[in-house]
């Protein structure tokens, strides 16, 4: 993780509070895998209702 | 030790067919040949060995496999860099796939596949977007930092700051995704309405479909049923008809008795419901008359003359009893309005009262207040008292003052001239003077005795006379003054005396109200309650009397309707008519009506309960979801919403944020940078700044200006510069990026940095390449170019610096690209 990443995570844990850990969450996620690693991890999250999005664009 | 490049081995890399090797120095090394010789490929090569991608594949402009010569099924790439690190990668295609293999040495230890990628990261310090953003320069990147629109130079910068990444998050989101899953929800939802109503009802759907199969069943036997007694119904109503038949002209007679039976049979069980066997008239008169007289006592106890006379004159009878009893209530009313009215005086002299002790505890704490204040000033005054006493008032002191003042006074003159008439006499004693000294009369001897005689008189001071008088003074002045000063609190001791005897008056006539009050309230308390006591046992009473009045009435009626109807029943029986049949044909048709009556109700409540049920269920089907099931999905999909919604926000603040730090950073850097590339003295440094403006419905931009300074300071943007201060302004700031990033590169990648350009900047452009390598700003810069001027430029630029370069030329023929390395 780079200089910028860091700067970035702070800034999102001071403005965030309680979604911080979703946000660093879906930022880590495009980082890694762009808008379709932002759909899976999103995903993770509506599988605990059982629904889904898809990586058609919105 | 910062990282360079020090060789390059490609094997069937894009163009490039067989293993071709380059070797790369410290300093500028040129890549040159003409379009589709290779040279981006080179770049392309260094960063997929690096990353395992590159941006065309990131962009989805190619595929990995598109990477591999079109000869060949397999790449390689080696990359060696300084301090022994060495990458390799190998993509082989595998039917419409590829599959790679790759390996690291870093600091002697050995890395495969999945770990090169992170601990190449590591050791650089850069991972591929940074690479991209700030290692890797393309033409695209100095145009878009030099040329075109602020909005499109803005845009730039972001991605370059790295910010872009944040846009691009946000715009991933599926905001309008996530909202049609809740819209549909909603939809869903809200068919399904009465749902909730229903789970809370039968527990579940399962039970609630349980229950629609009870019904259905239960239906369907009411429904024989109903039609069972339909047909036993009509039966006898059949029946009657044709008993009656042959008896036309008694209808009303007929109808009469059957009327008159069930009037009469309904009052019985109505009386028999209520367990009234018997009526005891006379016990009902002589309790009603007993309560007639409690209540005129009571009445004239209260002083309710009027009522107690109307009731008084009420005369009791077997037959006036509901009249009567109507009379004596309506009089109790009287007394029950009067126990009202004396709980609201209660009310309101409980008011008073509690005003009145509000007073009273004012004046007790005013009191209170005055009473210590006169014990303090108390002393004060005794002490004023006793000067008094001793000194009279101060009026006379101030008299007796003026006495002894004036008694000093004239005291003082008087020893003042005996003691001048003395030193005088004793001057013309001691001196013996012929003559006088004062009227210059011959002394004699007689005069001289006489001399003697007054001053033995003269030599009798008076000064303890004088010392008397002064002593007297000072203690009367002091006096006076300690008087004086006491007089304030004698005269306020007087005063508040007074004010609390007023205040102790005061309180006497409100304590002696409250008595009163309280006494009155007593009264009326005592008065209530025995009221109370009277209102609640007389309309207990009342109303059981009032009670059997009634059954005695209905048990009049019914003695009455048994009467009628056994003349009634005679009637018939004299017209030939078999009542006992006829009656028990009625009584069957009563029940049958009854129970009918009982089964359409039941049928109708159950008929609207099933197509309640079965219209709830059949909007969700019985396959389907649970509502409570679909409402927390709802929930957690809005909350979810929600803090998307929040976390777009928060995400752009958070760029906003970064922005201005990187701007901080980088500011400073930008003007260093550009003094060191820029030799000419009509440009003193450059900076960069940021303004955020709010464009409406596009939203809030930031916009980034890149200028220089005049000697003296005055900015100028971009715009208004030559190409060549554009270009040096732009690289200053590229590089202030690149240093303002902790990593470990040494070296930049340029690709075609500038096509297009004329001989001017081309120059220019040379000549910042080699300040860059000779003000050590960078070791190693790895440039590709197509144009013979460039390379030309660069050499001539680095020879006058004395900045080392280094040739590769690429050579195409045909479908082959050769590499011939010419090392300075």
């Amino acid at each position: 993780m780079g200089e910028l990443d860091e700067l970035i995570i702070k800034f999102l844990r001071d403005r965030l509070g309680q979604d911080a850990e979703l946000a660093i969450k879906l930022y880590m996620a495009y980082k890694e895998g762009g808008r379709r690693g932002v759909i899976k991890a999103i995903n993770e999250e509506l599988s605990k209702v059982g629904v889904e999005v898809n990586e058609n664009e919105d | 030790m910062r990282i360079r490049i020090n060789e390059l081995i490609i094997r069937d890399f894009r163009g490039f067919m067989g293993e071709n090797r380059i070797s790369f120095n410290d300093g500028i090394n040129i890549i040159h040949g003409p379009v589709g010789s290779g040279k981006t490929s080179i770049v392309q090569s260094i960063e997929y060995v690096l990353y395992g991608t590159q941006l065309e594949v990131k962009e989805r402009v190619s595929k990995l496999a598109d990477l591999i010569n079109e000869e060949a099924n397999s790449l390689l790439v080696k990359l060696v860099l300084n301090n022994g690190i060495e990458v390799i990668r190998e993509l082989k295609k595998s039917g419409e796939n590829v599959r790679e293999s790759s390996s690291a040495i870093i600091n002697g230890t050995r890395y495969k596949d999945d770990e090169v990628t992170s601990k190449i990261i590591e050791t650089l310090g850069v991972d591929d977007d940074d690479f991209e953003r700030f290692v890797l320069v393309t033409h695209r990147t100095l145009e878009a930092l030099v040329y075109g629109s602020v909005t499109k130079r803005s845009l730039f910068i972001d991605k370059l700051f790295g910010l872009e990444i944040l846009d691009n998050l946000n715009r991933s989101l599926p905001m309008s995704q996530i909202e049609d899953l809740i819209n549909k929800l909603r939809q869903r939802l809200a068919s399904v309405k009465e749902l909730p109503e229903i789970i809370v009802k039968y527990g579940s759907i399962e039970r609630a479909q349980g229950k629609v199969s009870e019904l259905r069943e239960e239906i369907e036997k009411l429904r024989k049923e109903e039609k069972e007694l339909s047909n036993a119904y009509n039966d006898l109503l059949r029946k009657r008809e044709e008993l009656l038949k042959g008896f036309r002209g008694i209808e009303d007679t007929y109808s009469n008795y059957i009327a008159t039976r069930i009037r009469r049979e309904n009052l019985e069980q109505e009386l028999e419901k209520a367990g009234v066997k018997e009526i005891n008239e006379i016990s009902i008169k002589l309790r009603l008359e007993r309560l007639r007289d409690l209540l005129i006592e009571k009445l004239e106890e209260f002083a309710l003359i009027k009522e107690a006379d109307v009731v008084s004159k009420l005369v009791i009878t077997n037959d006036n009893l509901s009249e009567a009893i109507e009379k004596v209530y309506n009089a109790f009313e009287g007394l029950a309005k009067l126990k009202d009215k004396l709980i609201e005086d209660k009310e309101y002299l409980s008011n008073i009262r509690n005003d009145l002790e509000l007073q009273s505890e004012s004046l007790k704490a005013s009191l209170r207040e005055l009473e210590s204040r006169i014990s303090q000033e108390e002393s004060r005054v005794r002490e004023y008292k006793a000067l008094v006493n001793k000194y009279g008032e101060p009026v006379k002191i101030r008299r007796d003052i003026e006495e002894l003042r004036r008694r000093l006074e004239k005291l003082s003159v008087e020893e003042g001239f005996r003691s001048s008439l003395l030193n005088v006499l004793q001057y013309v004693l001691s001196n013996h003077e012929e003559r006088c000294p004062v009227c210059n009369k011959p002394l004699s001897e007689e005069d001289y005795e006489a001399i003697k005689k007054r001053i033995e008189e003269l030599s009798r001071s008076r000064n303890d006379e004088i010392e008397d008088m002064k002593n007297k003074l000072n203690e009367l002045e002091r006096v006076l003054t300690n008087m004086e000063t006491l007089l304030p609190i004698v005269n306020d001791y007087e005063a508040t005396i007074e004010r609390a005897r007023d205040i102790r008056s005061r309180l006497e006539t409100v304590l002696s109200k409250l008595e009163t009050i309280e006494k009155s309230i007593r009264d009326i308390d005592r008065r209530i309650q025995t009221l109370t006591r009277f209102v609640d046992e007389f309309r207990a009473e009342v109303d059981e009397i009032d009670k059997e009045i009634s059954y005695l009435r209905r048990y009049r009626e019914l003695n009455s309707l048994r009467r009628q109807e056994e003349e009634l029943r005679q009637q018939l029986s004299n017209l030939g008519v078999d009542t006992r049949a006829i009656t028990s044909i009625e009584d069957q048709i009563r029940y049958i009506d009854d129970r009918l009556t009982q089964v359409r109700a039941k049928l109708s409540d159950d008929s609207a309960e099933l197509s309640r049920l079965e219209l709830a269920l059949s909007s969700i089907g019985f396959d389907k979801e649970d509502p409570s099931t679909l409402r927390k999905r709802l929930d957690f999909l809005e909350d979810f919403y929600n803090r998307l919604t929040r976390i777009r926000a928060g995400i752009r603040d958070v760029q906003a944020r970064v922005r201005d730090e990187m701007i901080k950073i980088v500011r400073d850097n930008v003007g260093s940078i550009f003094e060191m590339l820029y030799p000419y003295g009509d440009l003193e440094g450059a900076g960069i700044e940021v303004t955020v403006k709010d464009k409406g419905i596009i939203g809030v931009v930031s916009e980034y200006t890149l200028y220089a300074f005049r000697p003296g300071g005055r900015k100028v943007t971009i715009s208004r510069l030559s190409d060549g201060q554009r270009l040096t302004i732009a690289l200053s700031f590229l590089l202030s990026v690149y240093r303002a990033t902790n990593h470990n590169i040494d070296f930049l990648l340029m690709d075609e940095p500038i096509p297009y350009v004329d001989e001017n900047i081309r120059r220019a452009f040379a000549s910042l390449l080699t300040r860059f390598i000779s003000e050590g700003l960078i070791s190693q810069v790895i440039i590709t170019t197509q144009s013979e001027g460039l390379v030309n430029d660069i050499v001539t630029a680095a020879r006058e610096a004395n900045v080392r370069y280094s040739m590769i030329k690429l050579i195409k023929e045909d479908n082959k690209r050769k590499i011939i390395q010419d090392i300075d």
